[in-house]
């Protein structure tokens, strides 16, 4: 069943009193306890669909398209609904625990504060949190509830942090860039809890990251966005054999792998671009080695191909060529 | 791939810095005796000219205070670095001691968009390295900055920029342009590539392994990341709270590690096929 | 393949449009208006500011007198135009002399670091106890009234607020990758303070002055208020406002609330210049 469903989702942000483009085109469905991995670059707009779910814009945001979850429409619920819906449905962990946690209260008053609000006791409030810390490998509960965020490391807290938004029994998870500041081990440790308290409890999940490899690993279906556009979604079991948009190729074959070294990586040449910068045509254009001249003046609608969905006019004839090569041909030619 | 027997380019023997800290600020907790941290412990390592030595550590790991030493932003509490087998001095280091040492190592930093004088163009960047190292006229500095900058990947009217104007990997490559400037023997790279995106990361490092190959610098790579290090480094350092657990050539360590942080490192890399695993001793309940 | 997304990257740089600022360019047309008067004074004012006219004291609004008589008979409009020179540049000097003087400590302290940078922060510490007001009449007090000793004693009394603002700045600065970077580049610790430090910090300098000059303004004219500056029958706005008390009870507030309304616009503008260069420094900051 369809939990969160997001349909040609375009943002434009107030920069410097005129409008910008934030998010092209992004339409998404998530189904009831699905992860979902968002991966681009930076700018992409991946946290700004993230956070629009939830209506966490910054002031002057216009937000197009529609946003529903269980079929209600997010951007048309008053402040009540509103309310309601974050404090019960959705729960959004931060890339940076840190800021996000009050750091003059303790670890306990800000894991029970949303359960009290919302008129649990006090008592029965402690007893869930305790027990959800400990699902999420922290030991000695009781003292780290009276710790202070300073007193903790960023990766403890990050995990508080998923504490808190399991505390809320939500519906649908949002993780912006959940482990992006931790060390690599500290990372496996919080993904680790993260993805089986998720699966534990059939959440659905919108998971937003760089890391295509990190998506594929706890997602069910990955979503690839480019310059404010989604450009493909595919299952995350095919991601490595089969994946139908040039940029998606480009993104894997760029990552150096740690168990075999790469005479030359295959760099995208150029750098990522933002939602504003893109001329009518195909967002990848500028950086794609397959443009054909439909490519410069049309922009690809998302079109279904197999269990994938695509937005490049070439994606069948491309299908099982793409490839490292083309890429790292490119690369070679300027040497 | 230079011979063995290439002269070494830095020499580092039981190195140690231990950093006072006067009290822990916060709020909570309010004792304040005075603490000691051991960031490096006895860490010896050589790099032959020409060749690349990766150290590898978590945050913590005092990998970033070891390279800070090596480019002289830190003095050491103990310990000998040469550069060149020359011995460096750490009292009275003066203007022209630093310039000489400017030719041996130089150093790109993390972040690129704090490394570059914002009110600086790239070019008088460029030409104030130039100025300060060498005897050249203003058309001799023009052509050299000139190379400097297509070495980089960049274009000669990117010399008129502002750092503003640039996008992260540009900065990146001037940071390493003006590194360059100096045509110093040992290029550090504190994580120089770690706040890339993914597609400009791989246009950085194989820039790295060309400018290895045109200019035989050798590098200290300080990194985090393991699949970069793989990439960029002949040898290998993993180092953890300030000491080194293992060495080696790096593909004997990334193929076969012997310690098990190394081993714990390597696991911990999402790659086709992974899954996060939490370890089992920090876990004390399963659901 | 680099070659050609650069040539890519530089036709469509990352151009950030200067947005212009009314209020920015509001109080500087004024600050600038006001300099200008006080430059053309000899020009422009319509009468001698020190001549007296014992049988047209006290007047009002006429044509001859736009903006009437003071006690003396002398003609208010000429003695604000003669006296917008004493009372703006005596803030200027202290402003002046504070900024060189917080600068160069300010920089210094965050280079050298150590002692110095402890000695210095205690000296600021030790200065921040006076009220320049205090000061300034302690100097009057000792070194005899007029125009300079005020001046030195308010130059001091500001070089503490700019010096601290300053140090934490420079620090700030001095802890980023490219002063490092100058650093481990061989470039003399003289020119990176004067080329890198000094020019990242300039906005904030530029800041700092502007709101202390308002401030310095406002002291200066209390300190003439109270004739421990400079001495009658000199025109400056703030023995204006006191000469014009006397006539404020026979019923003539006029020369008092003109300079009194000319010193508070003044100080509005300086105000609003210093904010909004702030600001726009903070956003730039992002």
């Amino acid at each position: 069943m369809t939990l969160l469903e997001i349909h040609r989702l375009s943002l434009d942000l107030e920069v410097d009193g005129e409008l910008r483009r934030i998010i092209h085109d992004v339409t998404l469905e998530l189904d009831d306890g699905e992860a979902v991995g968002l991966v681009g670059e930076s700018g992409a707009g991946k946290s700004m669909t993230s956070r629009a779910v939830i209506r966490l814009l910054p002031r002057g945001a216009r937000l197009g398209g529609e946003v529903e979850f269980d079929g209600r429409s997010v951007p048309a619920m008053d402040a009540r609904a509103l309310r309601a819906y974050r404090s019960r449905d959705v729960a959004m962990i931060f890339q940076d625990a840190r800021s996000h946690i009050n750091p003059v209260r303790t670890i306990g008053a800000f894991l029970t504060e949303a359960l009290v609000e919302r008129g649990e006791r006090k008592a029965d409030a402690v007893t869930v949190v305790s027990e959800l810390l400990e699902t999420v490998g922290i030991h000695d509960v009781p003292h780290r509830l009276r710790q202070y965020p300073h007193e903790l490391s960023g990766g403890m807290l990050q995990r508080v942090m998923i504490a808190a938004a399991l505390a809320i029994r939500p519906r649908l998870l949002l993780a912006d860039e959940p482990t992006t500041a931790l060390d690599v081990t500290t990372q496996a440790e919080v993904m680790a809890h993260l993805d089986r308290q998720r699966r534990g409890r059939g959440l659905a999940m919108l998971f937003v990251t760089h890391d295509l490899e990190l998506a594929a690993a706890v997602c069910d279906r990955i979503a690839v966005i480019y310059a404010g556009c989604l450009v493909e979604e595919c299952p995350a079991s095919t991601v490595h054999d089969r994946v139908l948009h040039p940029y998606t190729a480009g993104l894997l074959a760029s990552r150096p792998s740690a168990t075999r070294r790469a005479a030359r990586l295959a760099a995208i040449p150029g750098r990522p671009q933002a939602a504003y910068e893109i001329a009518p045509g195909c967002p990848f254009v500028a950086r794609c080695p397959y443009v054909v001249d439909l490519c410069r003046t049309t922009r690809p609608p998302l079109r279904l191909i197999g269990a994938s969905r695509v937005a490049c006019h070439r994606a069948e004839e491309l299908a099982g060529q793409l490839s490292v090569g083309r890429f790292s041909g490119e690369e070679r030619a300027r040497a | 791939m230079p011979e063995p027997a290439a002269p070494l380019a830095v020499e580092v023997r039981d190195l140690v810095k231990v950093f006072r800290l006067r009290r822990s600020p916060g709020i909570g907790g309010g004792r304040s005796a005075a603490k000691t941290i051991v960031a490096v412990d006895r860490v010896s390592f050589s790099v032959a000219q020409g060749r690349s030595l990766a150290v590898v550590g978590e945050s913590g790991s005092g990998k970033t205070t070891l390279a800070r030493m090596a480019v002289g932003l830190e003095r050491p509490t103990a310990g000998q670095i040469a550069v060149g087998g020359r011995e460096r001095r750490w009292k009275h280091v003066g203007s022209r001691e630093r310039r000489r040492r400017a030719r041996e190592v130089q150093i790109v930093f993390q972040d690129p968009y704090s490394s570059l004088d914002p009110r600086q163009t790239v070019g008088r960047c460029l030409d104030e390295m130039l100025r300060l190292h060498f005897d050249m006229d203003h058309a001799r500095r023009t052509e050299r900055i000139a190379a400097l900058l297509e070495q980089v990947g960049l274009d000669e009217r990117h010399a008129a920029a502002y750092p503003r104007a640039l996008s992260g990997g540009q900065r990146q490559r001037v940071a390493i342009a003006r590194a360059l400037a100096c045509e110093p023997r040992v290029l550090i790279c504190d994580e120089a590539v770690a706040s890339l995106d993914v597609s400009i990361q791989a246009q950085v490092l194989n820039l790295l392994s060309d400018i290895r190959e045109e200019t035989a610098v050798s590098y200290l790579f300080i990194s985090h990341d393991l699949a970069v290090v793989r990439q960029v480094s002949d040898e290998i350092l993993v180092m953890k709270d300030g000491r080194v657990v293992e060495r080696g050539q790096t593909d004997r360590v990334l193929d076969d590690p012997a310690d098990p942080y190394t081993q714990r490192l390597l696991a911990a890399i999402p790659r086709p096929g992974w899954h996060p695993v939490a370890d089992p001793e920090s876990d004390l309940v399963t659901s | 393949m680099a070659t050609a997304a650069a040539i890519a990257e530089i036709a469509a740089p990352v151009r950030r449009r200067r947005h212009i600022d009314p209020v920015i360019v509001g109080a500087s047309v004024l600050i600038g208006a006001l300099v200008v008067v006080a430059l053309l004074a000899p020009w422009i004012s319509p009468y001698d500011p020190n001549s007296a006219n014992i049988l047209a004291t006290n007047q009002g609004v006429s044509a001859a007198h736009w903006l009437g008589t003071d006690p003396s008979g002398r003609d208010v409009l000429s003695r604000l135009i003669w006296g917008a020179r004493l009372s703006l540049l005596g803030p200027a000097l202290i402003i002046l002399i504070a900024t060189t003087l917080g600068t160069v400590l300010a920089i210094a302290s965050a280079w050298i670091g150590g002692l110095f940078d402890q000695v210095v922060s205690r000296v600021m510490d030790i200065l921040f106890a006076f009220p320049g007001l205090v000061l300034a009449m302690v100097a009057v007090a000792m070194f005899g009234s007029g125009p300079i000793a005020p001046v030195v004693a308010l130059s001091i009394a500001y070089t503490p607020y700019i010096t601290r603002i300053l140090r934490s700045a420079s620090l700030r600065e001095r802890n980023l990758p490219y002063i490092s970077a100058c650093y481990v580049g061989g470039v003399p610790a003289r020119s990176i303070c004067s080329r890198h430090l000094l020019p990242n910090i300039f906005p904030l300098l530029l800041t700092q002055a502007a709101l202390s000059f308002g401030s310095a303004l406002v002291t200066l004219a209390a300190v003439s208020y109270l004739g421990l500056g400079v001495q009658p029958p000199t025109a400056t706005w703030g023995l204006m406002v006191a000469t014009g008390q006397t006539a404020i009870l026979a019923g003539h507030p006029g020369a008092s609330i003109a300079s009194g309304i000319l010193i508070i616009v003044t100080v509005v503008a300086f105000n609003l210049l210093g904010d909004r260069l702030a600001n726009r420094h903070a956003v730039q900051g992002l």
